[in-house]
């Protein structure tokens, strides 16, 4: 495979463990910038324990996960009862804090960057198999009553207090799982790059993500798998020319879906729509099958 | 003594800037309805528009100051039908949403079109870099006091026009309702577009004030401004005027003295960390609303 | 006193999505006069009075003012040209002072606005003791009263009432009529009111409409309406 596509593959994966992380507490009415705070984290930790103390990469992802759910466990604390902007700028803030820390750590390699991360076999494939668990996990929470009544939350908070659910739980635990994600795709990132700098988990990665979802479309999970690799590829497929505009591209796509179409590309809608002729194409076919059985029969 | 006078200044002017990036950042979000994150790159982007003016006329500073101004003002206004849809269905975070994409467009101009995305730097008759006092690390230029002197005056303007004319009013009475403004008569839509050349007005002053103390324009300045920006205005409570005021020069301040005392960068930590204190121990903001 | 018609409104229907609000309503207003709108919750009134203002957009149908053909114009235009509106709530602006309001009421009158405001203080002398306090730390009856005083302070040539005795306690309600009465006499100001208090209204009123689901169901003077077996039974209660 040649390393373009590689990088490619790899880096759909960490965007769309963003994006999801991003999408899981949006819907319960709060912007969270918590996964690249926690991104951080997981790069640094597991980049660290891997190179310097030897750990086995299977036991740092798994440590950086519980480390980045840990980290976003106890600020969802307090954070899960503010407004939706109050938590963007905080988690905005806990990102440049993380970065100060990270940057006066001398054995973490300060603001020079940290050098020399183990290659690791099977990175690929392990972020697929875990993108994929994850999304399973994720359309299982869609598709259960809990999920749907968080929904509700977005829309009117009220009704969803009134459905049962506990609006502060469920964004203590959405948060949770979201700094978790996050850490994970920390985790691959720096063993995908090899050389990590404070600044590369910053606010081009929020605005990233950030952009991923809302263009993708932020209702159901499908818009960031949908948007990722689509945007992702502009920088790599798109002659010299077109791809050094790459951010202003995003930039302009995210304010055009947002005046056009503020649900996103892919919204229930479509969804429904898509699962109604995959229905109809099966089904058809499954009454062909039927009615070649009968005519055997006959 | 002259040392502490010196940094306070440093404190002041800088708390100036933060202070009247909060009023401008305030006021669209009160009158018109939007969150503009944004609203310090389209600063910073009048920066690099003042200094493509100098460049073409030759440092000439009568044709510059007024075409930066005037820059701002634009931008401003053409950010007015992007989030008009969004105004009229109330959709406040999709407005900040919406910021972000003007963001991400802005930052990658500045980042790789411009200078070939290396930062800017300003000529000396702007940026007259001559200390007027001078102990230990902290100075102070007449950009400093100037900063100080056009933003008080420009505070004073603005309060006159928002609380003593009948303009000021009607603008103060969107920030209640949109509903009930229109039944008044008063034209809420043109009276927006006047809200945003306010705001573009009051940008292009800051560009000037930024490219004087600053000498020097980048991607990551609008990125650290639009950060402190809504910091001040999250913790002064969103949407407070004189709050983001007192904030915005506690911030300068704070950040002055952390600078000349703390090892380290650590002076962009504290003042993130006050913001994380005061959304989790007091997310309504310290100060309490008011029209 | 020449009569002529101030307001017209004609065959107007009004839809909010599928829901039609309005069917092919037409009414008139004429000068001096005041008209009350009754009916039940729901039945169109105020949908129409928010629909001459410009609040809704007309299906079909057209409102001319003073001759002018007002059905499509904005709501700030049609305010300017001599139209108040007192809405049933969000009327006053909570977080800003009583003078204020009134200030704000005179947006369009550009000479002897201090003049117009005296007037209104004379008119209505609670508010004078109260200009400096914020609108919002009025109670309730204050809050009314301040509302109808700035629909008048510009001295339109017609306001429009929007359930203005909603939650009021009946002296008050007593209280209000009567100072609407004035202003229609004393200024000559027309008066179009919705009101479910239909006893009270056509007390005050000259003529009236029966509102019942978007349509008008019947029309008359004040004292055909209350002499109507229908009116009386369903609106005035037996």
């Amino acid at each position: 495979m040649s390393l373009t596509l590689t990088s490619f593959l790899q880096f759909v994966t960490i965007f769309l463990l963003l994006s999801w992380a991003l999408y899981l507490v949006y819907r319960v009415g709060q912007i969270y910038n918590g996964p690249v705070f926690t991104m951080l984290i997981g790069a640094y930790f597991s980049a660290y324990v891997v190179r310097d103390l030897n750990w086995p990469f299977g036991l740092a992802l798994l440590t950086s996960m519980l480390i980045g759910a840990v980290a976003s466990f106890i600020p969802a604390l307090r954070l899960a009862r503010a407004s939706a902007f109050a938590t963007a700028i905080a988690t905005i803030a806990l990102v440049f804090i993380g970065q100060a820390v990270i940057r006066n750590l001398e054995f973490l390699g300060g603001s020079f960057g940290f050098f020399h991360i183990p290659i690791v076999d099977y990175l690929l494939p392990t972020s697929y198999i875990a993108v994929f668990v994850i999304g399973f996990l994720i359309y299982r929470l869609d598709h259960s009553r809990t999920g749907r009544a968080m929904e509700m939350t977005f829309a009117d908070p009220d009704l969803a207090a009134a459905m049962g659910i506990d609006i502060f739980k469920s964004r203590v635990w959405l948060q949770t799982i979201a700094g978790t994600l996050g850490a994970l795709a920390g985790v691959f990132y720096a063993f995908h790059i090899h050389t990590i700098f404070v600044t590369n988990f910053g606010l081009d990665m929020l605005l990233a993500s950030f952009c991923f979802l809302f263009v993708g479309g932020y209702t159901t999970m499908w818009g960031p798998v949908f948007s990722t690799p689509v945007l992702w590829s502009i920088s790599i497929f798109l002659p010299a020319e077109i791809a050094t505009w790459k951010g202003a591209i995003y930039g302009i796509l995210l304010i055009a879906v947002l005046i056009i179409h503020p649900n996103g590309i892919i919204d229930k809608r479509l969804i429904r729509i898509i699962r109604g002729k995959c229905q109809s194409i099966f089904s058809r076919r499954a009454n062909y099958q039927i009615e070649e059985a009968r005519n055997e029969v006959k | 003594m002259n040392v502490l006078l010196a940094i306070s200044i440093n404190g002041v002017a800088a708390g100036t800037i933060y202070a009247l990036l909060a009023t401008g950042f305030n006021l669209l979000l009160l009158v018109v309805g939007v969150i503009q994150f944004a609203y310090p790159h389209l600063v910073v982007m009048s920066m690099y528009i003042l200094w493509m003016t100098l460049k073409a006329t030759g440092n000439n500073l009568a044709i510059s100051l007024p075409a930066a101004i005037a820059a701002s003002v634009g931008l401003n206004l053409a950010t007015e039908p992007m989030f008009r849809p969004l105004v009229e269905r109330r959709y406040l975070t999709a407005s900040f949403v919406l910021s972000i994409g003007i963001m991400i467009a802005i930052t990658d101009i500045m980042q790789r079109q411009i200078n070939n995305g290396v930062p800017i730097g300003f000529p000396a008759p702007l940026t007259s870099r001559d200390a007027i006092l001078r102990t230990g690390l902290a100075t102070m230029t007449v950009g400093q006091i100037l900063t100080i002197a056009i933003g008080i005056a420009a505070v004073i303007g603005l309060w006159h026009l928002l609380y003593r004319t009948q303009l000021g009013r009607s603008f103060r009475a969107m920030t209640q309702s949109h509903f009930t403004a229109r039944l008044l008569g008063i034209p809420v839509n043109k009276m927006s577009l006047g809200i945003y050349s306010i705001a573009g007005l009051l940008g292009g002053i800051l560009a000037i004030l930024l490219a004087m103390t600053q000498g020097a324009a980048s991607a990551p300045l609008a990125t650290n401004l639009a950060i402190k920006m809504l910091a001040v205005a999250i913790f002064a409570g969103l949407g407070n005027l004189r709050g983001g005021l007192i904030c915005g020069m506690v911030l300068g301040l704070v950040e002055s003295y952390s600078l000349n005392f703390l090892p380290g960068d650590w002076t962009n930590t504290i003042a993130l960390g006050m913001v994380v204190g005061a959304v989790m121990f007091k997310p309504e903001g310290v100060f309490s609303p008011r029209a | 006193m020449a009569k002529t018609d101030i307001l017209r409104v004609e065959n107007v229907s009004v839809s909010f999505g599928a829901v039609k609000a309005l069917t092919d309503v037409s009414l008139k207003v004429e000068e001096g006069e005041i008209v009350a709108l009754i009916g039940a919750n729901g039945a169109g009134k105020t949908t129409l009075l928010e629909t001459v203002v410009g609040l809704n957009r007309v299906d079909g149908g057209a409102i001319y003012f003073m001759g002018k053909d007002i059905t499509h114009m904005s709501t700030d235009k049609i305010v300017a040209s001599g139209i108040s509106f007192v809405p049933e709530r969000r009327g006053i602006l909570s977080l800003m002072a009583v003078l204020e309001n009134l200030q704000l009421g005179n947006y369009y009158v550009k000479s002897d606005v201090n003049k117009h405001i005296e007037r209104a203080f004379n008119r209505f002398p609670v508010l004078d003791e109260r200009k400096k306090q914020i609108a919002g730390t009025l109670s309730g009856g204050e809050q009314r009263i301040l509302s109808i005083a700035r629909g008048a302070v510009s001295s339109p040539k017609m306001i429009i009432l929007d359930e203005p005795s909603m939650g009021l306690a009946p002296i008050m309600i007593s209280n209000l009529f009567k100072l609407l009465a004035e202003v229609n006499n004393k200024e000559g100001c027309t008066i179009l009111i919705s009101e479910q208090n239909a006893r009270k209204a056509l007390h005050y009123a000259h003529r009236g409409y029966v509102f019942a689901a978007g349509r008008i169901v019947l029309e008359g003077t004040s004292k055909e309406l209350s002499g109507n077996p229908l009116v009386r039974k369903t609106y005035l209660g037996g």
